[in-house]
């Protein structure tokens, strides 16, 4: 127990590490809170600037970016009613008619604590959830993996859009990128056509910063010239009282946001958005109407949203699986450090997971400090035009691919997978799905021909041990369940038994008629 | 979240189209990799991967089709409507810009590339007048010269 315990402190007691945190948590308020900034664009780049530092300073500095990034969201979904992340969509419902009634002082320091609230049950859930799931995740055989990554890179798909098929096309997409180069078995070339330089294959970071920088730079410049409102800050820290009344909403919600981040795939969005649909109907008597400046509108979002990230880090720490793209991206930084997240990391590095679990906490005492501080100067910040904000983004995601290899070969292919990542954003695919298909596609193909070599080729013994063994069947049974929920199937059996359902009721009627 | 109508983008039947083709050669060249030599060889699991693309292309046209509330248009409509609602002049004009940015890093260095790069594409976006472009430019590239070539030690274009 002590020795977990100095693994935890190891980010209070080091300055260094310290101020890394508070630095990260500082810049990813604003990172979260500029609207075209993104979290998951700012890990991304820092990935590559920080890949030659010590893996705890990496990770402390993500980590601040992570927590400050979330939170920053709802700073300018309060002010400018624009949410800066997607997690804070929810969060301008009643956030911004809150500001317009001159109350953004005191509904930003609300938020703040109840984020801070939020963030520290989401870190009491992975501190006692990371170490059972990881246990149990020891027993999984090879092909259990590589049906945890299929299952992965489906509910990324299917949950990140609006349309499953565009989700599984953009996740094919990454793995067929992930694959391109030589094949670690054999040698042999894979989409190369010929070309030396992609013989190394595409780096995921040089995929990455193009999908989540360029591409989403493209795609700003569609509203490039919109100006923000300027919004009117007084009281800031919220009266106790207040607190300790939202405090049974902001604990549910975290619960729901622990639950929808611990999903692979599902983040922060979903979570705030399904908390505030659960305040809506829970609340009989909110302050104000829902939608007009309630603050259990906010509470509710911004607690869930924050708790979300300790649910995301369950599943990425214990069996490398991403929660979330934020977290897909880490798990790219931590290969590059030379660890494999998965049950492994628990028993062979188990001071990287109690690190993680106290540099989050340590993100969240800051969070309190940055959010009820600065807000005023804060508040012209996140007005900077997106015609000044566009640009930077660029020179940014041209510094972040050249630092990778010193190449500028893969600045062009940053340059080319941000267009194309442009193109299929606009056409509603999503980029996290290619992004998690790249850092897993070659892990599956070295999962599936490892396990069909141990079958010797044979596909009816491969078909055979899924199904003798109990994971790896419900495993199979949950991918099974997850593609046909997509399919018009499960409406026609309801509808089958609402008829029949129906049927049963008009007869039981017709008899009770005849009864009297 | 389901799919409705207005979630369709101008001549989305035509781009899911294209990807149709390019999966289907991504297919072909999976089958060139090593055959169907065996069920374990380098091209095994790419032939899978992009038939699962097809799929997908094929799946999202049987979609898409059922949302016969917008009207259709000819091939060459589709088109010109695909071009025009990803190419504005303006992203067009952006993206040469970023082209010519990736071409002068090579000519004229780091430094001076970016400051050209950040002035014309400050003022080209109507982010600020010449002037504040300019000493906006010359701060952004020494402020991203210091953090990163002296701080985070990286080496720049």
């Amino acid at each position: 127990m002590s020795t977990y315990l100095s693994y935890f402190f190891v980010s209070w007691l080091n300055i260094k590490l310290l101020l890394l945190i508070a630095a990260g948590t500082f810049s990813g308020i604003y990172v979260g809170a500029i609207p075209g900034l993104s979290v998951t664009m700012a890990v991304s780049l820092l990935i590559s600037f920080t890949f030659s530092w010590e893996v705890n300073e990496a990770l402390a500095l993500m980590v601040g970016i992570y927590c400050g990034g979330v939170y920053g969201g709802s700073r300018s979904a309060i002010l400018l009613n624009i949410p800066g992340a997607p997690a804070a969509i929810a969060t301008a419902f009643d956030g911004f008619p809150l500001a317009k009634k001159g109350e953004a002082g005191v509904a930003i320091g609300l938020t703040t604590v109840i984020s801070v609230v939020g963030g520290l049950i989401g870190i009491v859930f992975l501190s006692i959830g990371g170490p059972l799931i990881s246990e149990f995740s020891l027993k999984f055989a090879p092909r259990d993996y590589m049906l945890m990554a299929v299952m992965g890179i489906l509910l990324v798909g299917c949950l990140s859009g609006k349309s499953i098929y565009k989700g599984i096309f953009a996740g094919s997409l990454g793995i067929i990128l992930g694959l391109i180069g030589m094949d670690p078995l054999t040698g042999q070339g894979r989409f190369t056509f010929g070309s030396v330089q992609l013989m190394g294959g595409i780096h995921y970071v040089v995929a990455m910063i193009g999908l989540f920088g360029v591409s989403e730079a493209l795609s700003q410049i569609r509203n490039a010239g919109v100006t923000p409102v300027q919004q009117k800050i007084d009281r800031i820290i919220p009266p106790w009282k207040w607190i300790i009344e939202h405090l049974p909403l902001a604990i549910k919600s975290s619960v729901i946001g622990v639950f929808i981040g611990s999903l692979p795939g599902t983040g922060g969005d979903i979570a705030a958005l399904l908390a505030y649909g659960y305040a809506k109907r829970s609340i009989k008597n909110p302050s104000v109407p829902f939608g007009e400046g309630a603050y259990e509108g906010l509470v509710a979002p911004e607690s869930a949203n924050n708790a979300a990230i300790g649910g995301a880090y369950i599943p990425m720490l214990t069996l490398g699986i991403p929660g979330d793209a934020v977290t897909a991206v880490m798990i790219g930084a931590l290969f590059i450090h030379g660890l494999k997240p998965g049950p492994m990391l628990m028993i062979e590095t188990p001071h990287l997971f109690w690190f993680i679990v106290g540099s989050l906490v340590l993100a969240n005492v800051f969070l309190l400090i940055f959010g009820l501080t600065g807000i005023r100067i804060f508040t012209r910040m996140i007005e900077l035009p997106k015609g000044i904000l566009i640009p930077m983004i660029i020179v940014l995601s041209v510094v972040g691919t050249y630092s990778i290899h010193n190449n500028l070969m893969e600045v062009w292919w940053m340059l080319g997978i941000g267009t194309l990542g442009y193109i299929l954003r606009t056409y509603g695919f999503q980029m996290g799905p290619i992004v998690l298909g790249m850092i897993l596609g070659p892990l599956l193909d070295m999962s599936y021909r490892r396990a069909m070599m141990t079958v010797r080729n044979q596909p009816l013994e491969f078909i055979w041990d899924l199904l003798r063994n109990p994971i790896s069947l419900i495993l199979s049974a949950a991918i099974l369940v997850m593609i046909l929920a997509q399919t018009p199937l499960p409406e026609r059996w309801a509808n089958y038994w609402n008829s029949k359902k129906h049927s049963k009721g008009m007869d039981d009627g017709a008899t009770n008629d005849d009864d009297l | 979240m389901k799919k409705t109508p207005q979630d369709m983008q101008p001549a989305e039947t035509f781009v899911v189209l294209l990807m149709l083709v390019v999966s289907i050669g991504v297919l072909i060249v999976s089958a060139g990799i090593a055959g169907f030599s065996s069920l374990s060889s380098p091209g095994t699991f790419p032939i899978f991967v992009s038939v699962v693309l097809i799929f997908a292309c094929v799946m999202i046209l049987r979609e898409n089709a059922r949302y016969k509330a917008l009207p259709s248009y000819s091939r060459f409509e589709e088109i010109r409507m695909a071009l025009k609602n990803l190419f504005s002049p303006t992203t067009v004009f952006f993206i040469l810009l970023m082209a010519a940015y990736g071409y002068f890093l090579e000519v004229a260095g780091f430094l001076a590339a970016t400051l050209i790069f950040l002035w014309i594409a400050m003022i080209f976006l109507k982010g600020t007048t010449p002037l504040h472009a300019t000493w906006i430019s010359v701060l952004s590239v020494t402020v991203v010269y210091v953090v990163f070539r002296h701080i985070f030690l990286v080496l720049l274009p």
